[in-house]
């Protein structure tokens, strides 16, 4: 997993806030496939008796999975993961819609720093959002 | 490819020829009494009348009264010149033919002086009338063998047999169909050893009935089979009726099929004892009504009320000085029957132990299912079980959206994504007509495409629809499972219960078409047939047929009894045939059966139920198709009367289905000078059919519209009473209740109405003649569109771009008056030429047509507010003029957007954010 174990250091702030996230998914190989797709990528994937996992790839930075078994339920609410979506986030967006998923937000300017955003649902329903500089 | 060949006769059926031929040879008899004997014109007239006697005997010998030795009776009295007492006789047998009183007293025609008033006796030891039937022997024997078995089975019968019976005798397999064809009163076949395949006596005069019989060679089967054969036709057809079997083969050789097939089987048996106790055990079995029975028992005893219902047995009414009146209307039984109990011979619905388990397995027997459950709140509740059942939220529902509200309902409860299939339009009448198995085919693709296939779980259609019209049930199934093989139909056959009575209709009915895939996807040659079509596929043709090792076959059917059958209104039940019912749905199914029914379900409903399927049992088949032939004849009767016809046209088949969705190029069920089509292969073949008993008048000749029409002038100057208009239609069905006279009635009125509008329009004024020209070119001429389902809007939307809407979600938001706003019709067109999108958050339902044409989350289009504005209805559920179109806030549409708290903090370095 990336980042450490944060230290009891009252005030001072932390390298990341998240250290790694989980989008949780019913129909595993359909999300798979969904997330290979927009992104281009080959997901690694692990199965034991009750879970199935999918690995977003990373070198060193914060990094995910998508997770089939219980308790892993797909949902619309709750926080909101930006997932990182390069320079622009345009190119991965464009196959949100074609891969089986729902965008709800098109490409929004933030701010000059913080770049941009766009919304979408996955096949399984849950709400994610895209990031990039341009 | 229209075959144009149709084949037609003079007559509807051979009870038209029938009566028809009796009255002619009434009338021709009376002639010949008054010319004087032994003149030239006389023996003229008595070959004439031997002639229409020859063309009589053949549709006589299929029928038991009043039976050949009868006619050759009277060809004997034609011989020996006694015309006076021939006319006479003939003059009686017509009266009681067509009266049908016969069959109070099937041995008048015995009765040597038969005087003008006939005393209707024959009557059991206790005074009651017996039931009678006829039962069909099939067996090539002599006239004299025939003489001698109906004496040894007269004399086995006694005055305590609670049945009464006569048989008659066919030679050979085809006779033997002939005559279940004809003779609606034949309740038992037995079928002895092994009767030749053809028949001798097929004449032109009932060629055109037979099409059916026709149509099965079996003449090359070996004779030893035939017997069986005809078993299992006639359960086939008429699976109502009891048949048995005498044969020399010893039981250990018989095929086990055969054994099925028959009621019992007797082993050379000439115990005419035991044949005669068996044919009536089985008719007294059939007669059973378990519940109404138990109901009735019940009502007689004597009990005291300590529970609930003060009404039951009558104690809250006749006691009452205030309510008395109620109860002198309803009678005292209907409050004895009243009651709480389930015990004492009663029983609990929602878990039927007794005589409600007994009287829905013999439903279940009646309605050729494997499960059937009684309703006591109409199909409306009926189908929201079959729903709930079986579908689950996030699962995808193809469906008519012309379909009943209840089905609408249903998806919001059950949070299932509709995909919304649109009926073909009929512009011209202001109707829509059924869903193209094309588009079906269409959607599904679209959904296996986007990789949703194995979310789709029900295709949802309404066969009969409530203007006529029904599907190719069988091509339907085998075209969806060749691409879905696990799908569940649920055909809505509310409008439809009576269509497993008889044959053309039955083979379009959910429970028929169920059974027979069920055994042909089983059958080794099927297997062959699909292995040759998958192979003979182009690139990237979609199969047409099933995967023999992947369908399941999985029905419902949900039937409204009280629209087309003896049942008290609410009454309605679910059939079943689904093969995986026990292992996948059957507890959701008593979940979903408990969720909606009443812990107190109404008594007399059930009753009714239960005594309506004796009724079809015993006269299904005769009713229906005497109803079938009532409405025939009335659409010929609007047809054929000029005056009639100057105002009203009986729209027919060439009216709601185009062209393409008739192969056989049936296009009317009746034509002055030509007569009666046949209508066998239409509804064998065709896309769609019209069911004929379902007659639709268009009236816009008249220049008033259909509203109007049913309330100004059928209901206020008539009583007559109808249900659906059109703008330029009204609707007119028969039943198994209609009688001639009502027909009658009806033409008569319409007669009436007609002389009006001419006598008004003699009186009208010039000003009054442009203002009438206009309405009725209005009313032919101008057809407001006929809007299609939309789409969802993309936040309702499942996927983007593939059907299927999230409408729980959307009527839900619609809790929360905060989500809403109204906008008025005249302000929806502007408002989105602005670009703002309307999107519905009620069902908007007007009657007619009665189902949505917006659902929540629907986006509005153009069309749909023509449609509305156009709309001349007084009745629109869901929407309130005063307040206009009720829509989603902008805001709401717009929930799944947000803002990015990213970079709102000051703190945070841009390189931290986009690096
Ligand atoms: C197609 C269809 N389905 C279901 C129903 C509801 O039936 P019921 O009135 O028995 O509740 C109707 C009633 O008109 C209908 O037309």
């Amino acid at each position: 997993m990336g980042g450490t174990a944060p230290k009891h250091k009252k005030k001072e702030s932390m390298k990341d806030a998240v250290s790694w996230f989980e989008i949780p998914a019913l129909n595993f190989q359909q999300s798979v496939n969904f997330y290979n797709q927009i992104f281009g990528i080959d997901m690694e994937t692990k199965l034991d008796d009750n879970y199935a996992m999918a690995f977003f790839p990373v070198k060193n930075g914060v990094g995910g999975s998508i997770v089939a078994g219980p308790g892993s339920t797909p949902g619309e609410a709750g926080p909101l993961v930006y997932l990182n979506a390069g320079k622009d986030l345009n190119p991965v967006l464009n196959q949100v819609e074609l891969a089986g998923g729902r965008i709800v937000m098109p490409k929004t300017f933030i701010s000059d720093d913080a770049g941009y955003f766009a919304i979408f649902i996955d096949p399984e329903g849950n709400k994610l959002a895209l990031h990039s500089s341009k | 490819m229209i075959k144009n060949k149709q084949k037609s006769s003079s007559h509807y059926n051979i009870n038209q020829l029938r009566l028809e031929s009796w009255n002619e040879l009434k009338s021709e008899c009376s002639h010949l009494e008054t010319l004087k004997r032994n003149t030239p014109d006389s023996k003229k007239q008595k070959e004439f009348v031997k002639s229409l006697f020859k063309k009589i005997e053949t549709v006589e010998s299929y029928f038991a009264l009043p039976g050949i030795s009868k006619m050759g009776m009277l060809q004997d009295m034609l011989e020996r010149n006694e015309f006076t007492s021939l006319a006479h006789k003939i003059t009686e047998i017509t009266k009681l033919l067509v009266s049908d009183r016969y069959r109070s007293n099937p041995d008048i025609f015995d009765d040597e002086d038969t005087s003008g008033e006939l005393v209707e006796v024959s009557g059991n030891s206790d005074g009651k009338t017996k039931n009678y039937f006829e039962v069909l022997f099939v067996e090539d024997i002599s006239l004299q063998e025939e003489q001698k078995l109906k004496s040894d089975l007269n004399e086995v019968a006694t005055d305590n047999d609670q049945f009464d019976y006569k048989i008659i005798v066919q030679r050979s397999f085809q006779d033997a169909l002939i005559a279940l064809y004809f003779n609606s009163n034949i309740q038992a076949v037995v079928i002895r050893y092994a009767p030749p395949f053809r028949s001798k006596k097929i004449t032109s005069v009932i060629e055109p009935f037979i099409q059916n019989v026709l149509s099965l060679d079996m003449a090359s089967k070996p004779e030893s089979e035939l017997g069986p054969l005809l078993g299992r036709l006639v359960k086939k057809f008429r699976p109502e009726l009891d048949t048995y079997y005498v044969t020399d083969t010893s039981l250990g050789n018989l095929k086990d099929n055969t054994l099925k097939t028959f009621n019992r089987i007797f082993y050379r048996a000439e115990d005419v004892q035991e044949l005669h106790l068996t044919i009536l055990r089985g008719i007294y079995e059939r007669y059973q009504t378990p519940f109404f029975t138990a109901v009735k028992e019940y009502s007689k005893k004597p009990t005291g009320v300590f529970h609930a219902m003060p009404i039951s047995r009558g104690n809250s009414v006749f006691k009452s000085r205030w309510i008395n009146d109620f109860g002198k209307f309803y009678g005292r039984n209907m409050f004895l029957a009243e009651t709480s109990s389930t015990k004492g011979g009663l029983d609990s619905l929602l878990q039927p132990t007794g005589t409600l388990k007994k009287a829905q397995e013999m439903a279940s027997d009646a309605y050729g299912s494997l499960n059937t459950f009684f309703v006591t709140n109409g199909t409306s509740t009926s189908n929201k079980i079959v729903v709930q059942a079986l579908v689950k939220p996030g699962d995808v529902i193809l469906i008519d959206r012309d379909c009943h509200k209840s089905h609408h309902y249903g998806l919001v409860l059950a949070g299932a994504y509709p995909v919304y299939l649109d009926s073909y339009p009929i512009e011209k009448y202001s109707m829509y007509g059924a869903v193209p198995l094309e588009q079906m085919k269409e959607k599904l693709l679209q959904l296996k495409e986007a990789g949703r296939l194995n979310l789709v779980k029900m295709l949802l259609l309404t066969n009969c629809t409530f203007d006529g019209l029904v599907y190719n049930v069988e091509k339907v199934m085998e075209e969806i499972l060749a691409i879905k093989p696990d799908i569940i139909f649920l055909w809505d056959e509310a409008w439809f219960a009576f269509a497993g009575f008889t044959y053309n209709y039955k083979q379009r009915s959910g429970m028929f078409v169920a059974n027979k895939l069920h055994k042909k996807y089983k059958s080794s040659k099927y297997r062959i047939e699909y292995e040759e079509h998958i192979k003979n596929l182009k690139k990237g043709e979609i199969p047409k047929l099933p995967d023999p090792d992947q369908v399941r076959i999985r029905v419902y059917s949900t039937q409204s009894t009280h629209k087309t059958l003896s049942s008290f209104r609410q009454g309605s039940m679910i059939h079943v045939w689904d093969e995986d019912f026990r292992k996948k749905s059957q507890n959701t199914f008593m979940e979903a059966y408990m969720t909606h029914s009443s812990t107190s379900p109404n008594y007399q409903i059930l009753a009714s139920l239960d005594a309506g399927r004796r009724q079809v049992q015993f006269e299904g088949y005769e009713l229906v198709e005497k109803s079938i032939e009532l409405a025939m004849v009335l659409r010929a009767k609007i047809n054929d009367h000029p005056k009639l016809n100057k105002y009203f046209d009986v729209l027919t088949i060439g009216d709601f289905i185009p062209d393409k969705y008739r192969e056989s190029g049936l296009a009317e069920y009746y034509k002055p000078n030509v007569g009666w089509n046949r209508m066998e292969t239409a509804w064998k073949e065709d896309e769609f059919v019209l069911d004929p008993t379902k007659i639709t008048l268009h009236i816009g000749k008249t220049g008033v519209d259909g509203d109007t029409f049913k309330n100004k002038y059928l209901m206020d100057k008539f009583s007559i009473q109808i249900n659906k208009t059109s703008r330029n239609t009204v609707l007119f069905m028969t039943n198994i209740g209609t009688t001639r006279s009502s027909i009658t009635y009806l033409y008569n009125a319409l007669l009436k109405i007609a002389d009006e509008l001419d006598a008004e329009q003699l009186s009208h004024s010039s000003k009054e003649q442009t203002i009438l020209k206009n309405r009725v070119s209005s009313l032919t001429k101008d057809f407001p569109p006929l809007p299609d389902f939309s789409y969802f809007h993309s936040s309702f939307q499942a996927v983007p771009g593939v059907p299927g809407g999230n409408i729980r979600g959307a009527f839900t938001l619609a809790y929360d008056e905060e989500n809403y706003e109204y906008v008025p019709l005249e302000e929806c067109l502007p408002s989105m030429s602005e670009g703002r999108t309307l999107v519905a958050s009620s069902f908007i339902i007007p009657y007619p047509p009665g189902f949505p044409v917006l659902v929540p989350g629907q986006v509005v289009s153009k069309e749909i507010i023509h449609f509305l504005t156009a709309l001349d209805v007084s009745e629109i559920h869901g929407y309130q003029p005063e307040l206009g179109l009720r829509v989603f806030k902008d805001n709401i549409l717009n929930r799944q957007k947000t803002v990015s708290s990213m970079g709102s903090n000051g703190s945070v370095k841009k390189k931290n954010l986009t690096k």
